[in-house]
């Protein structure tokens, strides 16, 4: 987009969506929000840097990374998932199997929520990033992200 | 003779629904085992039982864990056959997904 006021204002206010998004997808077990709240704020910041091409680090290989987030994110979530298991409990267990409680109302607490937010934001990023990817597509070039 | 038959039987069933129906506890009443039994359960031991302050986030990712499991598939599934469809080009496989 050529517009210099949406990039201007896009460069000012895309940091703090981001801070943001990681605020709601780390505090999910303390307030309202969670995973997939903070990841959808999270892939919307990455689509509005790509629309208003605003220059990132890694913006190359953006692409594949929201491949490697999208499987691994749910592959972590099975591990934590047969944790429980290997300690004698059920399928997603959280404090019978032994996840440390922490003290209720820190940010660490909770037992396996805060891993588990944490990569329920990534992979919703990562779905919102591919998505966009997919559909914006008709407009790059050999699959370079410029928009 | 069949329309008798039906009638008869579909008669037989609503008298059946309807005598579970006059049963049941009053829709929103405050002894129904929902709000008697299930409410305090929840709000009262969500803290002891997963340490969580939010309690909708202790149902989502503690309780009903493996149902977010599932909610989670389903995004990655419907992404997965977004990027097939869209991406897909025309007399073109190997460097589709590139």
């Amino acid at each position: 987009m050529e517009s210099t006021i949406a990039r201007t204002i896009g460069r000012l206010v895309l940091q703090f969506i981001q801070v943001m998004g990681l605020y709601i997808a780390f505090h999910g077990h303390l307030s309202p929000g969670g995973g997939f709240a903070g990841g959808t704020v999270i892939g919307a910041s990455l689509v509005l840097a790509v629309l208003l091409d605003i220059p990132f680090r890694g913006k190359s290989v953006l692409k594949e990374s929201f491949v490697l987030a999208e499987s691994s994110c749910l592959i972590v979530y099975v591990i934590i998932g047969f944790v429980g298991i290997a300690a004698g409990t059920g399928f997603l267990s959280n404090l019978s199997a032994r996840f440390p409680p922490g003290t209720p109302g820190s940010v660490l607490s909770a037992g396996f929520m805060v891993p588990l937010g944490v990569a329920i934001c990534l992979k919703v990023a990562s779905t919102i990033g591919s998505l966009f990817w997919a559909l914006a597509r008709e407009d790059t070039q050999d699959g370079v992200w410029n928009a | 003779m069949r329309t008798v038959a039906s009638a008869f039987i579909l008669s037989l069933v609503a008298v059946v629904l309807i005598g579970m129906v006059s049963e049941m506890p009053r829709f929103g009443g405050s002894a129904n085992p929902a709000l008697a039994t299930t409410y305090p359960r929840y709000t009262g031991s969500a803290i002891s039982d997963t340490g969580a302050q939010n309690i909708v986030t202790a149902i989502v990712l503690d309780y009903r864990g493996f149902d977010t499991l599932g909610e989670t598939t389903v995004l990655f599934t419907a992404i997965l056959a977004a990027t097939l469809a869209l991406t897909a080009t025309k007399g073109k496989t190997s460097d589709s997904g590139k």
